[in-house]
């Protein structure tokens, strides 16, 4: 090879690289432009005449503001009650949202650990039946469930948006498993002999073993709750039982005119979920690629 | 593991220890199944009895059987409504999103796969679109979207309202699709690239492949079990889609029913138009859905036997 040509196939390999990072950079901006149009139209000054904001790349500093936000928060009440209709929604997200990541994790992660560590008669049959609810796509169950919790006067209550999830799901269950058959049945054992029952072996030893594995499902429970939209919207009636999505699909459809604060309020949607990606993000990546599906 | 019991009969403690595990065993185990019983089983079961019976409104005692002479009645009456047809139609026009997100998130992922810096900070970029809410991605698109200010028609010097009009009312919704499950399939086909060995290239390279058939005849092959699970993953949502052009109209189904997806159609059925249709139409396009998943997913795992190399 003459040096000509090593220069020339250097020059070529630095060339694909830079043509690599332009894609790359390109498709970044794609994505995150919307992002960056949302942030500035909501610090954008909010009044009556908000129809006719021109289209502004880099708005001068001085002409931001935060009155969008704190339309947002105040602006737009619960009639009934007369509080923000947005930090109402907050607050039922959290009221539904925690508990139900919290008990539907101990369930999952119970029946994970008797699926992975112990013998029982119909062991195989039930993690069938188990899988096989995977398969079920969740549409089907739409309108009987709305009949049946309608019948029962449990419409507008949170029951439906919380009792089903306390049990845990499938796909938990399964992602559990795996990582629980991974703890070594030495220890098990040895605590066994300690006189430590299954419950103790559960408690004291399969969950602090298995904090990451807890946290990634945990982290993926709690976005997709907080992210809910058809079942709030289905079942949820009454404006001070609305949850924050609903609450805020709900008042900008009521107010497309005040476009910072329609605005404001999906930075406000996003922001929670964003920030426990970002920093979490570990976690959310291992949850993700075993579960698939989005709630 | 069972087989202990069987070969050599256990007595004393050992039997004792053994019905105890199988106790705890089945009580730890069933708790996500007395769940899916009562909130899954029961509802599949009313369903498919619903999808044979007339119901208009919420009332359970409303609920008429159609009687056997009528027995097919609802869905007679689906397949033949010009609307289901639309929104079929729309389904598999929406869908398209799916092979554009997949391909444009394995160039990605190809270009990213070469010890690139910065590659971490990219991906978690494009994966933010997907954990948004549909009621934020639908408010920010909107926004994008827009006649006078929006930023699509700032880029391309126009004034079109995407939105209203029914031809640009999918594209546009194609585009919102593929950019927001873009991340997911970048993270996946990351996955499988970094699992593909770095020796095989070498050996190609001596052989004198170039970049080309090198992505043809390794990389294609070695990721295709990833490219196979987006798919079936990809499509099973992509059938179900309907939320987001919910939230992206206020609950409008767009410019002459463009918007308007098979589930749509049902919630419609169900929710909006229950006194003309009613639950019992709803149920019976449930199970359509159903079907149309359960066959989509069947030939998938079919063709895959074509295309899918397992090592």
């Amino acid at each position: 090879m003459t040096d000509r040509q090593k220069v020339l196939r250097k020059g070529k390999k630095i060339v694909a690289k830079a043509v690599a990072y332009l894609i790359l950079i390109f498709a970044a901006l794609v994505i995150l432009i919307p992002f960056y149009v949302i942030l500035i139209t909501s610090l954008k000054e909010s009044h009556a005449l908000a129809t006719h904001i021109p289209f502004i790349w880099f708005p001068k500093f001085s002409e931001l503001s935060f009155r969008a936000y704190g339309n947002l928060f105040t602006s737009y009440p619960v009639i009934e009650t007369g509080k923000s209709m947005v930090l109402t929604g907050i607050q039922n997200t959290f009221i539904i949202v925690i508990p139900n990541t919290i008990v539907g994790m101990i369930s999952s992660s119970v029946s994970a650990y008797a699926f992975a560590k112990l013998r029982f008669r119909w062991k195989g049959p039930m993690f069938a039946a188990l899988l096989f609810t995977m398969m079920i796509p969740g549409i089907v169950m739409l309108i009987p469930s709305y009949i049946i919790y309608d019948y029962f006067y449990l419409t507008d209550t949170y029951f439906p948006l919380m009792v089903p999830a306390m049990f845990g799901s499938a796909a938990c269950v399964f992602f559990l498993r795996q990582f629980f058959a991974g703890v070594p049945d030495e220890i098990l054992d040895a605590a066994k002999l300690d006189g430590v029952g299954y419950v103790g072996i559960y408690w004291r030893i399969m969950l602090p073993l298995s904090v990451p594995a807890l946290l990634a499902q945990a982290i993926l429970g709690f976005v997709a709750g907080y992210n809910d939209y058809l079942a709030p919207l289905i079942y949820i009636v009454t404006e001070r039982k609305y949850t924050l999505q609903i609450a805020l699909q709900f008042f900008s459809g009521g107010n497309l005119k005040d476009l910072p604060t329609v605005m404001a309020g999906a930075v406000v949607a996003i922001i929670p979920t964003v920030l426990i990606y970002v920093f979490a993000q570990k976690y959310f990546v291992e949850g993700i690629a075993v579960t698939g599906l989005k709630g | 593991m069972e087989g202990v019991n069987r070969i050599r009969p256990v007595r004393g403690r050992t039997r004792r220890k053994l019905l105890t595990e199988n106790f705890y065993g089945t009580l730890l185990a069933c708790v996500p199944l007395i769940g899916a019983f009562f909130f899954m089983l029961i509802p599949l079961v009313f369903s498919l009895i619903l999808s044979f019976c007339s119901m208009k409104g919420f009332n359970p005692e409303n609920i008429q059987f159609l009687g056997i002479a009528h027995l097919f009645d609802n869905f007679i009456y689906i397949f033949t409504d010009p609307l289901f047809w639309k929104s079929v139609g729309n389904t598999f026009y929406a869908a398209l999103s799916l092979p554009i997100s997949m391909v444009v998130a394995l160039i990605l992922s190809v270009l990213m796969n070469s010890d690139f810096k910065g590659r971490t900070l990219l991906r978690t970029i494009y994966f933010l679109p997907y954990v948004c809410s549909v009621v934020a991605l639908t408010s920010m698109w909107r926004l994008v979207l827009d006649t006078n200010y929006g930023l699509l028609n700032e880029l391309l010097g126009t004034e079109i309202n995407w939105l209203s009009n029914e031809k640009t009312y999918m594209p546009v919704m194609i585009l919102m699709g593929a950019w927001t499950s873009l991340g997911f399939n970048v993270i996946l086909f990351s996955a499988a690239l970094t699992g593909v060995p770095k020796a095989y290239y070498e050996a190609a390279t001596i052989d004198g492949a170039g970049w080309f058939k090198q992505f043809r005849y390794i990389t294609l092959p070695l990721i295709s079990p990833t490219t196979f699970y987006l798919l079936v993953i990809g499509l099973i949502n992509a059938i179900q889609d309907f939320t987001r052009f919910q939230a992206i109209g206020f609950g409008d189904t767009g410019p002459n029913n463009a918007g308007l997806t098979m589930v749509y159609y049902l919630y419609q059925q169900g929710f909006t138009n229950n006194y003309t249709y009613g639950m019992g139409f709803a149920a019976a396009t449930s199970w359509i859905v159903a079907f149309l998943i359960l066959g989509l997913t069947i030939a998938n795992f079919k063709l895959s036997k074509k295309w899918v190399h397992y090592d």
